[in-house]
């Protein structure tokens, strides 16, 4: 894939920057690991199909994704729901995974978003980027599918 | 001032209903084409017709290009603005949208003030009203 750690860093801050929080740009802390904190990882997750199909994968801490949910849908960070997080959490792979996915050769499409509790199990990640947001990490991975299309 | 707002995602709806509640329209929300077009029918009926639809592209029963299609091929809805948000960047799939009638294209991710400059550029939204 044509996509690294670094283009994978730009392209989400770039969705952050408008949809999360223009005013706390993410910091790109290259190959840091993920900080998981106490209440575990919200992961969204969108696949890339075609002949370098794929998978996008944005993982955050359970606090920093609810955070991230109240300022993507402005409501008070009180009352986000479940909901709210998955919503978000998914539109973000959504948008990551689009941009990722214009930037291959061929034609590509994209899967429906799909939101887990917990780290997924990876495929051969060939492109990841952790990102800082105010105290919180976020990690994107760009995974490759197994026999290169799905 | 009405607006359609199409796309399968909850949290885009919710988004670019809230930036175009901002710029004074009332907005209806469907998931994909098939659902808009039950919704267009209900508004007509009203005489509600929207000037305005942001469509999402890639959507489950009916995409946004069929979507296009479809209401650029019904004379009652040829004074509505079509407007394309989407991840597809492609130069071809904006050409095809613009093809099938859509008139703007933007393309996630936006900014509220974007949406706003595209709509100003429209003629949809006055100079002095801000995002």
């Amino acid at each position: 894939m044509s996509v690294d750690g670094e283009v994978l860093a730009e392209l989400t801050q770039a969705v952050w920057e408008s949809f999360v929080d223009a005013e706390m740009p993410l910091v790109d802390l290259y190959d840091a690991p993920l900080e998981t904190g106490p209440d575990g990882v919200v992961v969204g997750t969108i696949a890339i199909h075609g002949p370098e199909a794929g998978r996008v994968n944005v993982a955050l801490p359970a606090q920093a994704a609810s955070a991230a949910a109240a300022r993507m849908f402005d409501i008070d960070p009180s009352a986000v729901a479940e909901a709210d997080v998955h919503d978000a959490t998914g539109e973000l792979a959504n948008m990551i995974g689009g941009n990722v996915k214009a930037m291959l050769a061929g034609e590509h499409h994209l899967g429906l978003p799909s939101v887990t509790v917990a780290p997924t199990d990876p495929y051969d990640a060939v492109a990841s980027a952790t990102l800082l947001w105010g105290e919180h990490t976020l990690l994107v991975t760009l995974d490759r599918a197994p026999g290169g299309t799905s | 001032m009405h607006a359609l707002v199409v796309d399968d995602s909850r949290a885009m709806r919710r988004i670019v209903a809230g930036i175009l509640t901002t710029l004074h329209f009332q907005t209806v929300e469907a998931d994909n084409g098939a659902t808009a077009l039950a919704e267009l029918e209900q508004l007509t009926a009203a005489d509600r017709v929207p000037a305005l639809a942001c469509i999402d592209w890639n959507m489950p029963v009916m995409d946004g290009l069929e979507l296009v299609s479809a209401i650029r091929a019904d004379r009652r809805w040829r004074d509505i603005t079509l407007m394309m948000v989407t991840t597809e960047s492609e130069h071809g799939q904006i050409v095809r949208a613009l093809a099938a009638g859509a008139h703007e294209y933007l393309i996630k991710p936006f900014t509220a003030d974007a949406m706003a400059d595209k709509l100003r550029y429209l003629g949809l939204v006055p100079a002095e009203v801000n995002a």
